[in-house]
């Protein structure tokens, strides 16, 4: 018999793709380091070219309450799309993911219904309204995270673009069902 | 009973490994021989303290296993990169690299002129037989032209590689090229190189042609040669083989001098964004 | 205990100061500057020496010369410059410096994909040096591991004066996770402790206890060479008894101490008759896949190799033996099978899992697909009259 025992693991992932300059990196760190300090184990890694400006990037942080089992997910739990690019470079991943919220305008049509087009990038600083929207499927780390952007440069424009995220994100969750399982899933991690 | 007296290059010696390795008149034995003259005359009893560095070619051999001291024989051209190791590992330690042109003008003068860049604190002995001695006699860079060797058979066609000229462009402290017949100035250039001028890159050429491949591929004898080279190699003139003399001597704050100011801005409130 | 987010390289470098680094030298190279990035900044306040080296044979000659003057000493660097430091690897095995090399590993050959994590650099850092010569390779699959692995690779090359390879990898480099530090990490020493100076710096009577190296300056009158040496240091270059001597020496004690130098772990059913073998960042999806596998009813076990060499094929094969089908993921295109089909008997099928390119991980769900298939056509045929 086996000595080991069969460990539930619970590991949730919230991905950004999008577009060398969007600042998809920098949004998933900040991200890893509220849930960091909120006491979570986190794993945060990106796909990008380091030498190709406007490149396409997909940043993503596994979040959960033991240590990071496995960081290298086939999918995620909700996907925030910036840029056609970041889309191109894991569309198995992504399109395969719970949730998927894409820019209307930078983000080609994507006939799923479990993909929400809405305006993104043209609502603020892109990062951080894909920040404020992951922010509302869990609340729990809203602080921590306004902590984390006020350390930026221009803390306030990308506080306020953040705020205008989470707008968005509460707005969305009101309207869309198929959201309500996601959100409840990572709002369990930090519920305790 | 014979009484003779020890030759007081023999404290510096390890006895036990003589007689050295090379060819009959070689003149390695004469850079030896001013090196050691040059620490008797500053008084150097003991070379405790002193790592000796070098690479591979017949003027590696000259402190390894040589030199009673710790010395360090590295590979092929990287004497240089191991000696910025050890200097800036142990600052206190006085490091000497010997090399030959092929060993520190070609495979290993990316380390060389970056050390030199660097003003490293090093004291590095070029020892420019103008061959490959040990691996036969190939061409090197700064073999003259039309010289021909068993890899250019037909006559040295590429232009020669001036390295005293090279380094004394870069940020080095001090460069001086001497031949082996101009045996007072290149020891006192090395006791300079030791004493006056102690911190920074210092940087000596010698032009000690290899008595087995370079005489012969002249077509003359030894002892031709080296009254060619007395009557070619004046102190402060243009030679064949660059000039003759101290291309350069200053006493700029070196590498170690400018890292430990850097280290002061690092401790004392420079964030460092 | 400090609890820190930190990438990989970053784990590695704090690692390496937690142990006493005092020297860095480096070139920067994607995807490993982020470790020279981090001691730049912390070395000079810390009483270390940190130099940018013009390329990276001079980076590991530094290293290389800082350690034989007594300094805990590393670089770090990545593909094209790993090869460049082959040279200086065999040289430091030779004069046996007790350094640390950290090779973050991306997609090659050539300049390949610079950003792309890959795990094709596992023979090239056991085999990539010319003549007989064994160093140790340690493989993290994580920050956390980076950091432990690292502070192990310390202790190792200077107690027993070889050099370690830390083979990490773009994801496990530029990943960022949890990483939990001890206070205080005791600095290793040299020999395993031993400070007797007495004896033969280059040779012992026991291989497996090579005596420290004295520190230069100290009036000991060193002679280090790379050309074969005696035990003093004296060179010979042609006798066969001296050489014979030597490298024999230098691998057994290495080999003579696997116990303390090879680490792995085990995690999943005993005696499995599904094994994945696997190491680096791919260990991880591994893990994920015999957890869904035992889900599922299947009897499945992961063996995660933490030392990649020098292998311990005992320990390979006790595992290797019970199983039916061993699966062996990993971003090249098949470096590690080859221990377990030497290990492996008739009865076992071994079966690699071969990605590499885009920055893509072996995903669990195909290690998972992959093993269910091939259980499948080994039942079946097992099944045939
Ligand atoms: S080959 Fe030339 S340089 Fe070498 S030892 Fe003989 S004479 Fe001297
Ligand atoms: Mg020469």
């Amino acid at each position: 018999m086996s000595k080991n025992t069969h460990t539930q693991v619970q590991e949730h992932t919230v991905a950004i793709a999008g577009r060398g300059g969007q600042g998809v990196v920098l949004a998933t760190t900040l991200l890893a380091r509220a849930a960091f300090k909120k006491g979570l184990y986190v794993a945060q890694l990106q796909s990008y070219g380091a030498e190709v400006r406007g490149g396409a990037v997909v940043a993503y942080v596994v979040l959960s309450k033991q240590p990071i089992e496995n960081p290298y997910p086939e999918n995620y739990d909700l996907v925030i799309a910036l840029h056609e690019a970041g889309v191109a470079r894991r569309r198995n991943e992504i399109l395969s993911s719970k949730a998927i919220i894409a820019d209307e305008d930078l983000v080609k049509p994507i006939p799923k219904d479990n993909v929400i087009q809405v305006k993104i990038v043209k609502s603020g600083t892109p990062n951080m309204v894909a920040l404020g929207i992951i922010t509302a499927f869990i609340p729990a780390i809203t602080e921590e995270l306004r902590k984390e952007i006020s350390k930026l440069w221009n803390a306030e424009e990308n506080l306020r673009s953040f705020d205008t995220g989470v707008r968005i994100g509460f707005e969305l969750l009101g309207k869309h069902t198929k959201l309500k399982d996601v959100a409840e899933s990572l709002t369990k991690l930090v519920s305790s | 009973m014979r009484c003779l007296r020890k030759h007081f290059s023999r404290k510096y010696l390890r006895e036990e490994v003589l007689p050295t390795p090379f060819c009959p008149g070689c003149f390695n034995g004469v850079v030896m021989n001013a090196m050691f003259k040059a620490f008797e005359e500053l008084g150097v009893e003991r070379l405790k303290g002193y790592v000796f560095v070098s690479g591979i070619g017949c003027s590696s051999w000259i402190p390894s296993p040589h030199i009673k001291a710790d010395t360090i024989h590295t590979l092929h051209g990287r004497a240089v990169a191991v000696a910025t190791g050890v200097k800036l590992a142990k600052p206190n330690l006085n490091v000497i690299v010997i090399g030959g042109d092929g060993d520190l003008a070609a495979i290993g003068f990316n380390h060389l002129v970056h050390a030199a860049r660097r003003n490293m604190d090093l004291l590095v002995i070029l020892v420019n037989n103008l061959v490959y001695g040990m691996t036969r006699g190939q061409a090197s860079p700064t073999t003259p032209e039309g010289m021909r060797t068993v890899t250019t058979p037909y006559g040295a066609y590429e232009p020669v590689m001036d390295v005293a000229e090279l380094i004394a462009r870069t940020n080095a402290n001090y460069v001086a090229r001497w031949c082996v017949v101009n045996f007072n100035q290149l020891k006192n250039s090395i006791k300079e190189a030791l004493s006056k001028y102690s911190r920074g890159f210092r940087f000596i050429e010698v032009i000690a042609p290899c008595i087995t491949y370079v005489v012969r591929y002249e077509g003359k004898t030894p002892g031709q040669k080296i009254k060619e080279l007395m009557k070619v190699c004046r102190p402060n003139t243009e030679t064949p083989y660059g000039r003759i003399g101290i291309l350069k001597a200053e006493d700029k704050p070196g590498y170690l001098d400018r890292y430990f100011e850097y280290v002061k801005r690092a401790t004392e409130g420079d964030k460092g964004e | 205990m400090r609890v820190e987010f930190l990438s990989g390289n970053e784990a590695v470098a704090k690692a390496a100061l937690d142990s006493g680094l005092k020297f860095y030298a480096g070139y920067p190279i994607t995807p490993s500057s982020e470790v020279m990035h981090y001691l730049a900044r912390e070395l000079p306040k810390n009483g270390g020496m940190f130099i940018q080296s013009e390329d990276e044979l001079a980076a590991i000659n530094m290293v290389v010369g800082a350690a034989l003057a007594g300094v805990k000493s590393m670089t770090a660097t990545s593909g094209p410059g790993f090869s460049l430091m082959q040279e200086g690897l065999g040289y430091a095995v030779m004069v046996e410096a007790p350094i640390v090399v950290v090779n973050v590993m991306r997609a090659g050959p050539g300049t390949g994909q610079a950003t792309k994590a890959a795990q094709g650099d596992v023979m090239q850092a056991r085999w990539g040096r010319h003549g007989d010569q064994v160093v140790v390779v340690l493989a993290p699959s994580s920050p956390q591991e980076a950091y432990d692995l690292t502070v192990k690779a310390f202790e190792i090359a200077w107690g027993l004066r070889v050099p370690v390879v830390v083979l990490s990898d773009e994801f496990v480099g530029h990943g960022r996770e949890v990483v939990e530090m001890p206070d205080k990490v005791k600095e290793p020493e040299p020999g395993w402790g031993s400070e007797d100076y007495s004896k033969p710096p280059f040779g012992s009577d026991d291989p497996r206890k090579p005596p420290p190296l004295p520190p230069l300056g100290e009036g000991y009158d060193l002679l280090i060479t790379g050309s074969t040496h005696d035990e003093w240091g004296y060179r010979d270059v042609h006798s066969f008894e001296t050489h014979f001597k030597l490298v024999k020496r230098l691998k057994e004690k290495v080999l003579g101490n696997i116990e303390k130098v090879f680490m792995y772990e085990y995690f999943g059913d005993d005696e499995a008759d599904i094994l994945i073998v696997a190491y680096g960042s791919m260990s991880r999806p591994a893990r994920t896949a015999v957890r869904r596998l035992r889900a599922t009813g299947f009897s499945a076990g992961l063996l995660k190799l933490k030392t990649l060499w020098p292998m311990n094929y005992d320990v390979l094969r006790s595992y290797v033996k019970d199983a039916r089908v061993v699966i062996v993921p990993e971003l090249n295109l098949g470096q590690v099978v080859y221990d377990v089909r030497i290990v492996a008997g008739n009865g076992t099928v071994v079966v690699p899992i071969n990605k590499v390119g885009g920055g893509v991980p072996i995903y669990a769900c195909e290690i998972v697909e992959k093993a269910q298939k091939v259980w499948g056509e080994v039942l079946e045929e097992a099944l045939q009259p």
